[in-house]
């Protein structure tokens, strides 16, 4: 059964972050998957019809944002580097185990797992992904080499990784 | 490969840092390994929840509610602008389109300002950017590039005013007397290419890179006082004050450069369900072999390459490429034989690369050595502003005449709009009693024939000019095409929607 607008707009409410992920897996730019998920919502919302239950809306917005993302990235660079189309198709099966978690809860998760890394693990993460910055520019702002910052990222993905899962923090590990 | 030596790569990937070997490693690694697609999901997730958390912070520590409430109005307001750009209707009636957003990169608006969506349809009005870039196209054809802090009143489809900031202008040949005017100065464009710039201090730098301009010093009431052409390379300063235009080497503003699009997603499916419903002829644009198209479904009717016509696009699909020159350029292929006796469907998908009066494919009688004009069955075309028919600008037509002839005929116009830079599925159906005209799956309009009947000459399929004002370049398309099928039947509206579902942007 198709689903009304409102419930569009809530599900896109409810889901924002699981979505924006998924197309930031694609477009690897906060900017780019924020105007792609302003485009899939657009179209989600206008093609209320077509979705078959609540049950089926995050696999419909999947697979539109899929084929937006994709283009959106292949407009902005000349040399798309991305994932192969049969390795996104398996992808999504891990994309699937989210959908019946709370996006909230996920955040607040989060929000506990990153207070618990050290200020230079969580200062690396934030140039990366807040201040939205390239693994070169962080190396030049803090004076170290390029590959010990993907090295330091790597860590840190890792341990947030564990700390989601419920899994013990690797003190260790985390001192970006 | 140890898992460390994964995740780096996963991190290098987020930073797109990939070298194309890398590329084809971690493309492997996440094929085999299941653990390793649920890290690039988690990777993700965590650098989508890391800014949003640290947004969340930073806006004083609200309370989650009011975060919430925040986003909520602000999503509303998204999808309310947005959603009204499906049925322009709310925002712009038909007649009074003056633009359409074609890009949008990075924009600030001013607080009040109306924030624009790509494709939305725009009437007169302001626009208030802060910073950031907005492509528009207007109506009359002209490209138009804001760089912010800018604000412009759109006027009509032939005018803007620039009230402070850099208007880039692209003008081509349909779209000659655009005007861009600022605070007692007005720039009349010749068929060109120019930057204006309106400075706080109140004069007005225009810089032309392509073509010319008349520039103007206008007095109190409007009228011009001063004029000067300004060409090729060249740059002026309109100075109201002191009622001068003078030389001067503005370095502000850029060339307005058009992307090829993204290719069409087409899948073997779609290949296949065009095949299965038996067209005669199907020219995918793949490649180019001794001057022709190939017909998919074989020898018959390849297509002729004139001219300057390209084939581009990436590995997985290819499609035709129209330069913007004036010159003759098209694909044509003959042997149509009684054709115009039967039903028809034209099918395509177009691309345009701004507004303009463009055709896409005509059905012609192959002309007697003596005929001087030619002789239409049909003709599919793009429109801009309307000017000898009545029709909203950007509207799309679909013409039947019978018998072919070189003039009159029976005329489907879309209120709907194409939009430049975006792929639209085109269906021209042409039946005994009746010919419709589909847009992106839809029916836009379907008329009643009371004219038909049997013309057993050859017919000519030509696409991108019109056969009969080719010599000026007048209404050549410029833009991109690919998958086009020509069928001895009429197409139902389920397999054209169908066909439009399967391509998805």
């Amino acid at each position: 059964m198709a689903i009304s607008r409102d419930t569009v707009v809530r599900l896109l409410l409810r889901e924002r972050s699981k979505i924006l992920a998924f197309i930031y897996s694609i477009v690897r730019d906060h900017q780019t998957a924020e105007d792609v998920f302003q485009d899939v919502s657009v179209l989600a919302i206008d093609r209320c019809q077509e979705i078959d239950g609540e049950s089926h809306f995050l696999g419909w917005v999947r697979n539109a944002a899929r084929f937006k993302a994709l283009k959106a990235r292949q407009q902005r660079r000349a040399q798309p580097v991305q994932l192969d189309d049969d390795v996104l198709d398996l992808i999504d099966e891990g994309w699937r185990r989210l959908d019946d978690q709370s996006a909230r809860e996920l955040q607040d998760r989060l929000r506990r797992c990153l207070d618990r890394l050290t200020p230079n693990a969580r200062r690396l993460v934030e140039l990366k992904y807040v201040d939205g910055l390239q693994g070169a520019t962080i190396a030049e702002r803090l004076g170290r080499q390029v590959r010990s910052v993907y090295t330091a990222l790597s860590r840190v993905h890792r341990a947030l990784t564990h700390c989601l899962e419920g899994r013990a923090l690797e003190e260790g590990l985390v001192d970006g | 490969m140890a898992d460390f030596d994964f995740d780096e790569l996963l991190v290098r990937y987020l930073d797109d840092a990939l070298t194309p070997e890398e590329q084809t490693q971690l493309n492997e690694h996440l094929r085999t390994d299941p653990q390793m697609r649920q890290r690039l999901v988690s990777a993700s997730l965590q650098a989508v929840l890391i800014k949003e958390v640290a947004a969340e912070r930073r806006t004083e520590r609200p309370s989650r509610r009011r975060w919430v409430a925040a986003a909520v109005v602000a999503l509303a307001a998204a999808a309310i602008v947005l959603v009204a750009r499906r049925d322009d209707a709310p925002v712009v009636a038909e007649m009074d389109r003056v633009a359409i957003v074609s890009s949008v990169d990075g924009a600030v608006w001013k607080v009040g300002s109306l924030h624009l969506g790509k494709g939305q349809v725009l009437g007169r009005g302001k626009i208030d950017l802060v910073s950031g870039k907005v492509r528009l196209d207007f109506f009359s054809g002209a490209k138009v590039v804001l760089e912010g802090p800018v604000e412009v009143d759109l006027q009509s489809p032939r005018a803007a005013f620039v009230r402070r900031g850099v208007v880039n202008a692209r003008v081509h040949n349909q779209a000659i007397g655009f005007t861009l005017s600022s605070p007692g100065a007005k720039v009349f464009d010749l068929g060109t290419e120019f930057t204006l710039n309106a400075a706080p201090s109140g004069t007005s730098d225009v810089r032309v890179f392509r073509g010319e301009v008349e520039a103007s010093v206008l007095g109190a009431d409007g009228m011009t006082l001063e004029n000067r052409l300004v060409t090729e390379g060249e740059g002026a300063v309109i100075d109201p004050g002191r009622r001068a235009i003078a030389d001067t080497q503005s370095s502000h503003g850029a060339r307005i450069e058009v992307e090829p699009p993204a290719p069409l997603r087409i899948t073997p499916a779609y290949v296949e369900r065009v095949r299965a419903g038996e067209p005669i002829a199907y020219w995918r644009f793949e490649n180019v072999q001794g001057g022709f198209i190939e017909n998919e479904l074989g020898r018959e009717h390849p297509l002729r390459v004139v001219g300057d016509v390209t084939i581009t696009g990436g590995p997985e699909n290819r499609f035709a490429a129209f330069s913007p020159e004036l010159r003759e350029r098209f694909f044509t292929s003959d042997d149509f034989r009684g054709l115009a006796s039967r039903e028809l469907t034209v099918e395509m998908w177009v691309n345009a690369e701004s507004i303009r009066q463009a055709s896409l494919a005509s059905l012609v009688l192959v002309p007697r050595p003596d005929e001087v004009q030619w002789s239409h069955l049909v003709l599919l075309e793009l429109r801009a502003l309307e000017n000898q028919y009545s029709h909203p600008p950007g509207a799309v037509r679909f013409l039947h005449r019978w018998p072919p002839g070189p003039r009159g005929g029976v005329n489907i116009f879309s209120s709907e709009v194409y939009r430049p830079g975006t792929w639209h599925h085109l269906v021209g159906v042409r039946q005994r009693e009746a010919m419709s005209l589909y847009m992106d799956g839809r029916l836009i309009r379907r008329l009643p024939l009371t004219e038909n009947g049997d013309d057993a000459r050859d017919m000519r399929l030509v696409l991108g000019i019109l056969p009969n004002t080719n010599k000026d370049g007048m209404r050549n398309f410029v833009g991109w095409m690919d998958e086009v099928a020509i069928y001895a039947r009429a197409l139902t509206a389920e397999e054209i929607a169908a066909r439009y579902q399967m391509v998805q942007q």
